[in-house]
């Protein structure tokens, strides 16, 4: 009886230590839409493109909107590329980059980044380095969210 | 005939393309034309437009989170729109209900999500319409603008693409010590103009000399004098007396060496070479060959040469096959016509 109830006060602990604060879709959740799509390959497609589309559009608006209130800022703040892939590429590509399990926990917003400079054909060692800042970066947000 | 129907797609195809409007963003009639192909009652179509609107809010938080580490004051007033009062399946809803009503369609998603929020935050009907009448003026503007200057829009799109082929701001990963690379666009060979400031005086007097090792065979014909074989070595200086435009260069080149043939002939040459190449071929290849034109003395017997100059390594390793020909000889023993294959190492 006794043991039991260690197991069952280690489980509780445990379990809510397992699960991640995550603040954007990632490379687990991009993997997750074909089960979820029940494998049917146009659906999965739609909701990718769906997905991808959401994340641009919302680029777009704000982008619009802080170039109202501040040219300068705008234009450096959105200054990185997203539309050289198309978006049917560009499923492509994510699906390339997620495949690496390393990369599961770089957000969905970053990879898009990532991959155009991948179409863009940028020297692999900025690549890289943005890969490795990303990771950073979400990290420290994370951490920060949960403190 | 033929030529009829030829314009009559033509026709056709202009009228489809005109008919394109610009669309800038996913608005009511994309919204409601994923019930419409997949059915209204269907499984998926809540979860595509969940996964849009996931899309949504995760791109404006992200863009919001980077916004702030930069101006975190500019991003408050940026990205203060409430967007994350309703949950998932309230927000998709309130979006078919909002949609239903066609005049919204051109009012685009990200707004819409806006403004079923701003209705559960208790903001006042008047103020919402008058937000829904902004943003609809807003996006007609856009695309009017879009649609007149669209082409403009690639054109600077293009130049911005190519004027930084490499330029990723510093924030994705460089450090404050990274120096950016002027690379020109397209040059016939990428040159950094920082390479060049720092090249010494020397090096820049020595550029485009070089060392070189030749072999040769002389039995072009049974005229021939002597079957002999020759080999030399040589060293190369390029002179001032070169010019180079767009599409031709052409170089003059001193050479002086020692040649030895196998009849036992030995001494040496000297010879002035021209050699003319084109530079801005679309066929890459042609850029690195140089015909090769010289005059010259071999063993104290006039010589002329023509040849041919192939750069394996840019600038660096040059392959030359040149035909010799010293005419008249009056030493019976030199071969009158030769081969000679040459290496050319450059500085």
């Amino acid at each position: 009886m006794k043991r039991l109830l260690i197991i069952i006060i280690i489980l509780i602990i445990y379990t809510p230590a397992q699960q991640m604060d995550r603040l954007f879709w990632n490379g687990g959740d991009w993997r997750r839409i074909e089960k979820t799509a029940n494998y049917d390959p146009e659906l999965t497609y739609m909701m990718k493109v769906g997905y991808i589309n959401g994340v641009l559009d919302a680029r777009l608006f704000y982008y619009l909107k802080a170039w109202t209130m501040e040219q300068a800022f705008a234009d450096s703040l959105y200054a990185e590329t997203v539309d050289y892939l198309s978006p049917r590429e560009l499923v492509k590509v994510l699906d390339n980059f997620y495949a690496d399990p390393i990369n599961g926990y770089i957000p969905l917003p970053s990879a898009i980044i990532i991959c155009n400079m991948f179409g863009e054909r940028i020297p692999m060692d900025n690549i890289d380095k943005y890969i490795r800042h990303s990771k950073e970066w979400i990290n420290r947000m994370i951490l920060e969210n949960n403190q | 005939m033929l030529s009829r129907k030829i314009i009559l797609v033509g026709y056709i195809f202009a009228i489809l393309l005109a008919q394109r409007e610009n669309r800038i963003f996913w608005d009511g009639s994309n919204w409601n034309r994923i019930s419409a192909k997949l059915g209204k009652g269907n499984e998926s179509v809540y979860q595509i437009k969940a996964s849009h609107l996931n899309g949504l809010l995760d791109g404006r938080l992200y863009y919001y989170l980077k916004a702030w580490e930069v101006e975190p004051l500019l991003a408050e007033g940026t990205y203060n729109d409430p967007l994350d009062l309703l949950r998932h399946k309230e927000l998709i809803s309130a979006l078919d209900n909002f949609y239903s009503d066609l005049k919204h369609n051109s009012i685009p998603v990200v707004s819409a999500v806006i403004i079923e929020n701003m209705r559960i935050g208790g903001i006042s009907e008047i103020a919402i319409y008058r937000y829904i009448e902004e943003i609809r003026f807003w996006v007609s503007s856009i695309r009017a603008s879009a649609d007149s200057i669209s082409v403009e829009i690639l054109a600077a799109k293009l130049d911005k693409h190519l004027s930084k082929p490499f330029d990723i701001s510093e924030r994705y990963g460089r450090g404050p010590d990274y120096k950016r690379k002027e690379v020109l666009i397209k040059p016939s060979s990428p040159l950094r103009k920082d390479e060049e400031d720092k090249s010494s005086w020397y090096q820049k007097f020595t550029k485009g000399w070089g060392v070189g090792i030749s072999g040769g065979i002389n039995q072009w014909n049974s005229m021939d004098s002597l079957n002999s074989s020759g080999s030399s070595y040589n060293f190369i200086i390029k002179t001032p007396l070169h010019f180079r435009t767009d599409n031709l260069e052409s170089i003059i080149r001193f050479e002086t060496g020692v040649i030895n043939f196998s009849s036992n002939l030995n001494g040496q040459q000297n010879s002035l070479f021209v050699q003319v190449g084109l530079r801005d071929s679309s066929i890459p290849i042609i850029n690195r060959i140089k015909f090769d034109i010289g005059v010259g003395s071999v063993i104290g017997t006039r010589s002329f040469s023509s040849g041919f100059n192939f750069s394996v390594r840019k600038n660096k390793l040059d392959l030359i096959t040149r035909f010799y020909s010293s005419g008249t000889s009056n030493k019976a023993q030199l071969p009158s016509n030769w081969v000679l294959f040459s290496m050319k190492f450059n500085f």
